[in-house]
């Protein structure tokens, strides 16, 4: 291998995660499928892709700038009342209402951003909660307009395009969340391989280091903390708009501890967590909380102490182990064989 | 006659921690193309002044000017965009990705083109072939794909001064560049060093007087937070109260 | 007017003296090793449990029982210490944000299989119960008692930390985890013990306080704002701070519910909001550089 071939071998295989491989398109392949062949679940399909979009939007802080935040809900609320508010108010075009859950939820995130992300540890878990729980008080204070304990009701959703009518059997919301999701992925696939996706991963890896080769960390993390916040508030608006409904809960601490256990399950910071983690909980809900939600409660306990114990990476994470002790088997029996030829060729 | 604009000057700096002080109504000049050593014994204030000089940390008061120019509210990478470059003296480095990582990050930083959030392949590719030829450069091409942590703490060195040449910066700060590093690659570091060009700016942190007698030009004496003397390596060579004071403190540890 | 303000004082105090009971430990636990440990609730509620059945069901003596369920639950914390927790301290926060997110799930199901979702508290015994007249107005006597008893906790804790030969290795590995070690002080024994003595609190404020916060299976769950607000606000690694910080958090609390009850506890927020962010180690808590 001359020492050009060396370079070029070296920069490809850097450069290697940038390639879409055809696994990624695994999840809307089956999304599809789901759609065509069992159409009996679509509306919790519709349920599980929104919150696959919640918990990707998590993955962008947690498992990529390493901002550990214990009230996303807080974005994901706020969209959710935006959109929510402007059906109720006449405004029921369902793209108006994300762009502008996204904006109001960004700029939550822009003012909350500005004012945790200057602290760590116990405080920074603190007041991440702080400002979903003040959002939850505040809601349920301004029932006038809000609705409060008994939720937001009334939504008149106007077709998409003006054209495409939320059907009774849910084949519309489901494309319409199927669609939504697949940009938001396309995009947040963009920004993690982006050079700045990359000085987020750095960021986790090592502060100092960033810092010492001229990163503005604090700016990088409130940008990232932005966007996640964004996209959670998207998947908020879904959820209004697709449910036509929405509860106080939308703030609580129990849904952003669950995006959180969702994406943690399936592997945080490997984008595809969230699409892992979040069906599997929902569907193992489904099933096992129907007999009874406290079974459910305890196993989900257990799994996620088995999960910091012995497997780290959550689900993607012990497939890349196997995967990589397979590889190291298949070269090693490799090397063996070509070995053997070699010394048999000699003899 | 005009002196020349020192490329880094502290002026006055205190800092305090606590009641201890770390640095004292230091006065500091690293000229241009200088080989400067910072030396003094443990515990002296040598990587609190580094730390200092690039915003790591701030002065209690006192001035730190950059080419001239006053940088003591500016934050550490505000300075590092702004021509300094730094290692640790503890490998500061980002363990989980590969060597050509961290320096093509480095690559990417300087070029103002990190914060792209869409695309950049092109830029991630011309960084990452400018951060091998660096690599070739130190000898450590060979490792360019490897996981910085699967590196010997030796190599781990090197490639702490492979991303602060990256930056391509006009001063360089090397914080003990050969600690922890076994006696048999020493040599590794130090050529590496002997070879800078010559304009960039150095001021080295080293406690092997051998080394700092070949390399450096200028020495300034840090004790307790204090320049207690400051000139040519052959004046500190001969000066009886830093013999009396450093060298011979070193010899009977 | 100033019926309110003592009715609000009091019933506040004798919040503040639960919080303060189950949240000490937690706030001596994290400043040593810097454990996110949110499922210390967990314990107080299981405190509470043991003594629920042994008063309730089995009829065993109150103070009794009290000491059973001390001593049960801290023989559990060193249990689940070595074998679930150890591993994880020097695991990130998030695997320990985790893993007490796991225990307290599992926690809530055991607690709801073995009593049942709905609310309960230890009888109380008959020589507490009743009033007590203190000249211009009478008090509930159980929670006299109950203030008099965190004043004493809180008395001999300080004592304890400030004046004791383990209180002195406990602030010395508060202050500085590996010169202690250098020291010989074996932090890891140390850690255990102070682990198991919190989580024994816990447990007695648990059993103690179920007057004034019922027992529910989700209890770690429900409280655990306020127990993280007490430690944050009052600082990691000390007895005192967070002895204000509960008492500053049961006024403000009760204050609230009786003053303006429609806004809930938005105001607490509010302020535990700007508080931490003017001094993220808390209002009483050694600046930390």
């Amino acid at each position: 291998m001359s020492l050009q071939d060396a370079r070029n071998a070296a920069v490809e295989k850097l450069l290697s995660r940038r390639r879409l491989s055809p696994l990624e398109l695994l999840p809307w392949v089956i999304a599809l499928g789901v759609y065509f062949f069992l159409p009996q679940y679509l509306t919790l399909g519709s349920q599980i892709l929104i919150m696959v979009l919640f918990a990707l939007s998590l993955d962008i802080t947690l498992g990529y700038a390493g901002v550990i935040i214990l009230g996303h809900a807080a974005f994901y609320g706020m969209g959710a009342y935006t959109a929510g508010l402007l059906a109720v108010h006449g405004w029921g075009d369902p793209l108006i209402g994300l762009v502008a859950a996204a904006i109001a939820a960004a700029i939550l995130g822009l003012v909350s951003g500005i004012v945790i992300l200057r602290t760590t540890g116990l405080a920074l878990l603190m007041l991440g909660m702080a400002v979903a729980l003040i959002l939850y008080e505040a809601a349920n204070r301004l029932h006038d307009i809000t609705g409060g304990f008994d939720g937001l009701r009334g939504m008149t959703i106007q077709p998409i395009f003006g054209y495409f009518d939320f059907d009774f059997f849910g084949k519309t919301a489901f494309l319409y969340c199927l669609a939504v999701l697949f940009l938001a992925w396309l995009f947040v696939r963009q920004v993690v391989i982006s050079p700045f996706g990359r000085s987020l991963v750095g960021i986790q890896e090592n502060a100092d280091r960033m810092a010492a080769i001229g990163t503005p960390v604090a700016r990088r993390k409130l940008i990232a903390f932005v966007l996640s916040a964004a996209i959670a508030g998207i998947a908020g608006a879904l959820s209004a708009q697709i449910n036509q409904f929405v509860s106080l809960s939308v703030f609580s601490f129990e849904l952003s501890g669950t995006v959180l256990v969702m994406l943690v399950l399936g592997g945080a910071g490997r984008l595809y967590g969230a699409f892992v983690g979040a069906p599997l909980y929902m569907i193992a809900q489904d099933q096992f909380a129907k007999g009874d939600p406290v079974y459910w409660l305890f196993w989900l306990g257990i799994l996620l102490i088995a999960v910091v114990l012995f497997a780290r990476g959550g689900i993607l994470g012990v497939v890349d182990a196997v995967r990589e002790t397979i590889g190291r088997r298949l070269t090693g029996r490799v090397a063996v064989a070509a070995a053997d030829t070699k010394s048999s060729a000699g003899s | 006659m005009d002196q020349p604009v020192p490329v880094i000057e502290a002026r006055g700096v205190n800092r305090s921690f606590g009641a201890i002080e770390v640095a004292s109504n230091i006065n500091f000049r690293l000229e241009r193309g200088a080989r400067h050593a910072l030396i003094g014994p443990n515990g002296a204030g040598k990587t609190t002044f580094i730390n200092l000089l690039t915003g790591r940390i701030r002065p209690s008061s006192g001035q730190i000017f950059l080419h001239g120019q006053d940088v003591t509210r500016l934050p550490f990478d505000r300075r590092v965009k702004r021509g300094i470059a730094r290692t640790f003296q503890l490998n500061t480095l980002l363990r989980n990705l590969s060597v050509l990582e961290n320096v093509q990050l480095a690559e990417l930083e300087r070029h103002g083109s990190a914060s792209r959030l869409i695309g950049g392949a092109h830029l991630q590719r011309q960084a990452a072939e400018a951060a091998y030829a660096l690599l070739e450069e130190l000898r450590l091409a060979d490792h360019a794909n490897a996981p910085v942590k699967s590196l010997s703490y030796g190599r781990q060195r090197l490639v702490e001064i492979a991303i602060a040449l990256a930056l391509k910066p006009a001063i360089l700060l090397l914080d003990e560049p050969a600690a922890g590093v076994p006696p048999t690659d020493s040599h590794l570091v130090f050529d590496m060093i002997a070879a800078l060009p010559d304009d960039i700016s150095v001021l080295i942190i080293e406690h092997d007087m051998k080394l700092v007698f070949r390399f450096a030009k200028q020495i300034s004496v840090l004790v307790q937070g204090k320049i207690l003397r400051e000139g040519t390596a052959e004046q500190i060579a001969a000066d009886p109260m830093v013999k009396d004071v450093y060298l011979g403190h070193r010899a009977h540890a | 007017m100033t019926d309110t303000v003592i009715s609000i004082l009091f019933s506040g105090a004798a919040f503040a003296t639960v919080l303060y009971l189950i949240s000490v430990g937690l706030s001596i636990t994290m400043g040593l090793l810097g454990i996110a440990n949110l499922a210390h609730g967990a314990f107080a509620m299981a405190g509470g449990y043991i003594a629920f059945a042994l008063v309730n069901r089995l009829g065993v003596n109150f103070f009794a029982a009290l000491l059973v369920a001390a001593v049960a639950v801290a023989a559990i914390s060193v249990v689940l210490e070595r074998l679930i927790y150890r591993p994880v301290y020097d695991a990130g926060e998030l695997e320990q944000v985790l893993l007490s997110m796991g225990l307290i799930f599992a926690s809530i199901a055991i607690a709801h299989f073995a009593f049942g979702p709905l609310p309960l508290a230890v009888n109380v015994p008959a020589s507490l119960q009743g009033q007590v007249d203190i000249g211009w107005r009478s008090f509930p006597a159980y929670r006299l008692f109950l203030i008099a008893f965190g004043l004493c906790v809180f008395v001999t804790l300080w004592f304890a930390i400030e004046r004791t030969a383990l209180g002195a290795r406990i602030r010395a590995a508060v202050d500085n985890r590996a010169m202690a070690e250098g020291v010989g002080i074996n932090t890891r024994v140390l850690f255990t013990v102070v682990f198991a003595l919190g989580s024994a609190l816990a447990a007695v404020g648990g059993a103690l306080g179920s007057e004034v916060v019922a027992l529910t299976p989700f209890y770690p769950l429900e409280y655990l704002v306020y127990f993280l607000i007490v430690v944050s606000i009052g600082g990691l690694g000390s007895v005192s701070g967070p002895a204000l910080a509960a008492l500053l958090l049961g006024f403000g609390d009760s204050a609230c519910k009786i003053l303006i009850p429609e806004f809930g506890a938005f105001f607490i927020y509010v302020a535990i909001f700007l508080v931490l962010l003017v001094r993220p180690n808390g209002l009483f808590g050694r600046a930390q550089s």
